[in-house]
């Protein structure tokens, strides 16, 4: 499948892309690139657009302005092209609740060509799941093995999660992780994630892309962002009520003379930067990924 | 708020006002509209040949407030973790469906009998409301969540259907309803009592059960006739050839058996009516026929079910589920569209069934075929009547695909407005020439919508390429085939007017019109 598309070929292309419903700016002018293999980290808050974003990707929502492009393929023009080449879990595990989990393998095969029935049937025995089950009859957390196995299943060329682990005890949260780095392992496949959970993100992603209020405020990889981000604590000589600005300060929090900066930049231009508002830095660290997302949309 | 009892039933009104209040005033409009005919053409209501007009409109009016006490009030569930016993809830519940709908049945009958003479009797209907309303939300609560509630509902509906009408008719064995329930005698009085209590004592067992999220025992059938019939899918079925198959398959088990369950159901009740009130074997064949032909009526209910994509009843807005699989949408409306046709056929194919066994019975017992099949029959109305079904359940189940609700609302809103519009006009307003000229532009006026409107739909249908133009010109043959059939039929008939063929070759538009509209909805309803 990957023989019509070059490898170094971005696997998601955004351009451009803005969607309002009525008068909510849901996307605003947003552009984003997902490369090829390697997991790719969606993070915003509640309403910052990440699902509309997703939505756009799965060909499911039109793009009013801006163009979509997965697999260098439209989803909403070639639907079989893209999205048999996709497995996607939704958010609220949305699967039918009549049918059993054999019929729901039974059903989703017939989609996809490249169903491997001793991988489906390898992943229902790790994931302890009864065939005869129906769907509604299961827990929050086999909903949610049920979902991957049917979107693992056909190993995928893109797994795609909305916010996968919410709501999931640590048990399933392992599980799902499990996916994505099984996913992962084969060569050349990709997965997208969103998620709140900034701890999950930070253990798995390669890449990760900040989004807020419709717009991507940040991509870069996980190295990149753990250098260009760090905490510093400075010293003043004097106490002073509110902190200096720091070129490339992002937040800041203190008292008195001791005031620590979330800085975006290289740690020797901070401590140029420090010594030019006549401070000495006493602590400096890499900032967490909470830290960066949170100093990042506040 | 005083107390927790008055916070919810003020809760219950607040949300439910505009219920109260739209399904009241609606239920006054139509039934004004009526009887402002009525009036005009000079009927006099308390002739007793309006007895069973007046009967039917009351339990018209108890069937809307019911309806309302039960939309507006919401599940229990809301109010399961508040400190209150489950029979305060019951209570809560009931006592206010009680006063709510006996309030506004002596509401309607009050301004119904001030503005048309009508006479009706006050008592006896809005006790009656107000018990059947209490026995059937009771009886919703206990079957909760069971997959018995359709029947149950229809068992104490029907029950009290009977008891309406034995108490309204005299000669009840003729199956003529010939008096209004005047007077509340005191066994009516007990049975009003006794049918509450029980609803009480049900309503409270049931809330009790539900509270601690348990729900009524399944009897174990469907497990049964899956064990004697090796029912196991899972292990026995061939996987599926295609997407189109699994997608069909899909749509069968979730919508398909919705028209065939309902012409075993029409079966079951007609034989019960007929065993119980008429008994005349010449009569069976007419109650076949009127089943045959009024097929369309739970085909309009079927294609509420069949339209919707959505993830639950009432979202009819196309699921993640759906929406990501690997599949075209006009290759997704046409698994539906056939999906409706098999499920169509089967339906008939049952009825047809039936019709025949029973034929045979009753032509082995003596009866001549125009016994059982009336000279009046047209053999048309044999093709007529499963091709008209169609287009109705197509037709609605592809606006319902569009998976906008209050587009559905929209055009069901609109279709009615302009109905009585129509209605008022001619009965009020204009003179005799004038009502035969705004028939006549209707007349032209509809067959000419609904062939633009068909024509448009193939065109949009053909440049996104939702259909071929191997497909659009076999819809156009099957469209001039029907058409050219049905104005042959009419050439046989003296009085037929070019206005009539006009109407019959836009109705048979309607046949093909799906073909492009389920594709156009379900892509519009898929991608936003």
């Amino acid at each position: 499948m990957l023989d019509s598309i070059s490898l170094s070929s971005p696997i998601v292309e955004i351009r451009g892309l803005t969607r309002k419903f009525g008068d909510k700016v849901a996307l605003n002018d947003l552009s984003l690139t997902v490369p090829r293999g390697g997991v790719f980290g969606l993070i915003g808050g509640n309403g910052a657009g990440k699902t509309t974003l997703i939505k756009h990707i799965l060909g499911m929502l039109k793009a009013q302005m801006g163009s979509v492009h997965v697999f260098g393929l439209d989803p909403v023009q070639d639907p079989v092209g893209t999205l048999g080449r996709i497995g996607y879990l939704s958010e609220e595990r949305e699967l039918p609740d009549w049918m059993r989990l054999g019929e729901l393998i039974r059903y989703t095969r017939a989609f996809f060509p490249n169903w491997d029935e001793s991988y489906a049937e390898e992943l229902r025995e790790s994931f302890d799941l009864d065939k005869k089950a129906r769907i509604k009859t299961l827990s929050r957390g086999q909903r949610a093995r049920a979902g991957l196995l049917v979107a693992l299943a056909h190993r995928p060329e893109l797994l795609v999660l909305d916010e996968p682990s919410s709501g999931l005890d640590p048990v399933v949260r392992r599980d799902i992780l499990g996916a994505i780095i099984r996913t992962i392992a084969d060569e050349g496949r990709t997965v997208l994630f969103s998620s709140h959970l900034l701890d999950e993100v930070e253990r798995v992603a390669d890449r990760v892309a900040i989004i807020h209020h419709g717009q991507i405020m940040l991509t870069a990889s996980m190295e990149e962002l753990k250098e260009q981000h760090r905490r510093v604590t400075l010293r003043f000589e004097q106490s002073l009520a509110s902190p200096p600005n720091l070129v490339g300060s992002l937040s800041s929090t203190g008292q008195g003379k001791e005031w620590t900066y979330f800085c975006n930049g290289e740690l020797t231009q901070l401590r140029s930067a420090a010594a030019a508002i006549g401070a000495t830095v006493v602590e400096e660290a890499p900032l967490t990924l909470d830290e960066i997302f949170i100093s990042r949309i506040l | 708020m005083r107390s927790i009892p008055l916070a919810m039933t003020w809760e219950m009104l607040q949300r439910g006002r505009w219920y109260l209040i739209a399904y009241f005033l609606g239920a006054q409009l139509i039934i004004s509209v009526v009887f402002g005919a009525l009036a005009r053409a000079g009927v006099d209501f308390e002739d007793p040949s309006m007895v069973g007009v007046g009967a039917s409109f009351l339990l018209t009016y108890m069937f809307l407030f019911s309806v309302s006490a039960l939309a507006y009030q919401g599940p229990p569930s809301r109010l399961y973790t508040y400190p209150v016993s489950s029979l305060t809830i019951v209570s809560g519940h009931l006592l206010v469906s009680m006063a709510s709908v006996g309030l506004q049945i002596l509401l309607s009958i009050f301004l119904m009998n001030i503005c048309f003479k009508t006479n009706w009797p006050l008592w006896g209907p809005v006790l009656f409301a107000a018990a059947a309303v209490c026995s059937i939300q009771a009886t919703t609560w206990f079957t909760e969540k069971s997959a018995w509630a359709p029947l149950a509902v229809v068992v104490v509906t029907g029950f009290l259907g009977f008891w309406y009408h034995f108490r309204c008719g005299v000669g009840a064995g003729s199956g003529r309803l010939t008096a209004l329930w005047t007077s509340v005698t005191l066994v009516d009085l007990g049975g009003f009592l006794a049918v509450t209590a029980v609803s009480f004592v049900v309503g409270n067992i049931a809330m009790t059960r539900n509270r601690c999220g348990e729900q009524l025992k399944p009897l174990g059938i469907y497990a049964w006739i899956c064990r004697v019939l090796d029912f196991d899918l899972d292990e026995k079925a061939l996987p599926f050839r295609s997407p189109a198959e699994a997608q069909l398959w899909y749509e069968w088990r979730l919508k398909g058996w919705g028209m065939p369950a309902a012409v075993v159901f029409g079966l079951f009740i007609g034989m019960a009516i007929w065993l119980m009130f008429v008994r005349d074997p010449k009569l069976i064949g007419t109650g076949f026929l009127v089943l045959g032909g009024y097929l369309f009526v739970p085909g309009m209910v079927c294609a509420f079910i069949i339209g919707n994509t959505g993830r639950i009843d009432t979202d009819f807005e196309m699921g993640h589920f759906l929406g990501s699989r690997p599949m075209k949408s006009a290759e997704m409306a046409r698994t539906i569209l056939k999906m409706t046709a098999q499920s169509l056929l089967m339906a008939f194919s049952i009825w047809a069934g039936v019709f025949l066994f029973v034929g045979a019975i009753l032509l082995a017992y003596g009866l001549a075929p125009t016994d059982i099949i009336p000279k009046e029959v047209v053999w048309w109305s044999f093709l007529a009547a499963p091709l008209g079904c169609w287009a109705v359940i197509a037709v609605l189940a592809s606006i319902g695909l569009t998976g906008r609700p209050v587009l559905y609302a929209q055009i069901c809103c609109a279709v009615f407005a302009l109905y009585l519009t129509c209605l008022c006009l001619s009965l009020f307003v204009l003179s005799d020439k004038g009502r035969e000229q705004l028939s006549l532009g209707v007349a032209y006026l509809i067959p000419a919508a609904i062939l633009s409107v068909t024509a448009w739909m193939f065109i949009e249908a053909l440049k996104q390429n939702l259909i071929g133009w191997s497909s659009a010109v076999a819809c156009a043959l099957v469209w001039i085939a029907i058409s050219s059939l049905c104005v042959l039929i009419g050439m046989q008939y003296p009085n037929g007017k070019f206005v009539s063929y006009l109407i019959v070759v836009g109705m048979a538009a309607l046949v093909v019109a799906p073909i492009a509209a389920a594709p156009l909805a379900v892509s519009w309803n898929r991608t936003r």
